[in-house]
């Protein structure tokens, strides 16, 4: 799964620890989730968007091998 | 007057170190020489009681310090678990097996269990480096 996260992260000026605390992640997932290794629950990437004021599908997108 | 609340991971640590104290100690006791040469049905259910009793306090805690992380982790935990249980049940099969055929001594249950939270805690560094 793509995702935007490090671009809207860059938008906001927040670090990964930063965007951690505001979901109540570690630096690590957001770290693993940015470089696509790690896709998050539902409810983290609803939390995610929600953040970003953006609906889930702007913030995450399916690949083709998904 | 308000009561300040202790930080979970302070409070969580010192939860560590008291039920690692107890276990230690009741692992200590457990093996004595008293309890296990006795032949008193009493001091037997004693040592066994003991020692349990000590060693699931430890147990609940990593419980809840895996419960208290985020899913990230949790998955990291759940990665090194299922290869720990994989790598330890293939391990104690064949130390089964080449105990039966007169090869090796037999393994003591103990050790198998050092020998799961040993590659439980080494599989966790290699899920964490795969990650990054």
């Amino acid at each position: 799964m793509k995702n935007r996260l490090r671009v809207l992260r860059a938008e906001f000026n927040w670090s990964q620890m930063e965007l951690g605390l505001r979901v109540g992640v570690s630096r690590q997932a957001i770290n693993a989730i940015e470089t696509g290794k790690y896709d998050p629950s539902l409810p983290l990437a609803m939390k995610l968007a929600r953040l970003f004021d953006k609906s889930v599908e702007e913030v995450f997108e399916l690949e083709e091998t998904d | 007057m308000t009561e300040q609340k202790l930080d979970p991971n302070i409070r969580l640590l010192s939860q560590v170190a008291v039920t690692s104290l107890l276990w230690a100690g009741t692992f200590v006791a457990s093996k004595s020489e008293t309890l296990g040469h006795s032949e008193s049905l009493a001091m037997r259910i004693a040592l066994v009681v003991i020692g349990i009793g000590g060693f699931l306090p430890v147990m609940a805690v990593y419980a809840k310090s895996i419960r208290m992380q985020d899913e990230f982790n949790q998955r990291i935990h759940y990665i090194a678990l299922s290869v720990a249980f994989a790598i330890t049940g293939t391990v104690s099969y064949a130390c089964d097996l080449l105990s039966q055929a007169g090869f090796i001594p037999a393994l003591p249950s103990t050790g198998l269990w050092a020998l799961m939270v040993v590659i439980w805690f080494v599989a966790m560094i290699v899920t964490q480096r795969s990650y990054r």
